[in-house]
């Protein structure tokens, strides 16, 4: 287990940080779109995360007996896919609205954008840690690399 | 059958980096799992059994009693505690459980984990210092040995 796993690593939380933060843009950008190709208004989405073991890695099941985990630590995240968020749309009085129904209520997309704004900021210092992570981790390979100069 | 080679200072910094290389690793998935829903943070520890190997039951202190550097038929070849070849030094590591920080049961605090980078980065540094230190007064000792 060297350091140029972690450099593996911390690529692997500034991609699922970048993946993150395209589907929040593409949040505020739908957040008044009532009418998407499979009818209904735009929902919103969410990249699902999951932890990444490599095979190497984890020879041993995790195991959580008194806290004990495999003698490895993992490999990074893993996005698993871009889903739909639980949720209903929102639904609001427009009667004017070409897209309302019959009572002139229109369905809107459920984008608060408030809480996709903080997300952004929360995916942008999730970035600049990974980041910052692979900084050390190349410093601490360059300092071992002085021992025999 | 010593090993000159491997003072104990050296094979000491060399565990301690290892345990500090394997600590950012730990750290760095940590880091790259700050988002992800149920995922409970990992710890490596090192230092007790960087202890355990090295000084045993014994105070840093003890280890010099034996030694009396004063004594007319003293016989720095003579089992030599310096060239004492430990026992290997494995890092553990843990999964912290009983803590959430967060609703979705995610228990990663980015501060605390980049103060502890930041830590351990200097460790690690200062051990790889340390070994070239070590070295260098080696080759200062050979050169010198060797006329130069």
């Amino acid at each position: 287990m060297s350091l140029f796993n972690t450099i593996d690593t911390a690529a692997s939380g500034m991609t699922a940080e970048r993946m993150r933060m395209d589907v929040i843009s593409d949040n505020l950008a739908n957040a008044n779109t009532t009418r998407t190709e499979d009818g209904g208004p735009y929902m919103r989405k969410v990249v699902r995360l999951e932890p990444r073991q490599d095979e190497k890695s984890g020879m041993l099941p995790d195991v959580s007996i008194d806290g004990f985990s495999s003698q490895h630590p993992g490999n990074g995240v893993r996005v698993v896919g871009i889903e739909q968020a639980e949720g209903k749309p929102r639904r609001v009085f427009r009667p004017n609205h070409p897209d309302a129904n019959e009572e002139g209520y229109l369905k809107m997309p459920n984008v608060e954008p408030t809480k996709e704004m903080v997300d952004m900021i929360t995916a942008s210092r999730a970035f600049t840690a990974n980041t910052k992570a692979i900084k050390t981790a190349k410093g601490m390979f360059n300092q071992a690399l002085q021992i025999m100069r | 059958m010593s090993n000159y080679i491997e003072l104990q200072t050296i094979s000491a910094a060399r565990d301690g980096m290892n345990g500090a290389s394997k600590r950012h690793s730990a750290i760095t998935d940590n880091m790259a799992n700050i988002n992800t829903p149920g995922f409970k943070r990992r710890e490596v520890h090192f230092e007790s059994q960087l202890k355990e190997a090295y000084l045993g039951n014994k105070t840093f202190e003890d280890q010099f009693k034996d030694r009396n550097f004063f004594d007319e038929d003293f016989d720095p070849f003579d089992k030599p505690d310096f060239a004492y070849e430990s026992p290997p030094v494995r890092p553990t590591v843990h999964r912290v459980d009983d803590t959430s920080m967060r609703n979705d049961k995610n228990n990663v605090d980015p501060d605390r984990q980049m103060a502890k980078m930041a830590k351990n980065s200097l460790y690690y540094k200062g051990m790889s210092s340390m070994t070239k230190t070590q070295f260098s007064l080696l080759n200062g000792v050979i050169n010198k040995l060797q006329g130069r």
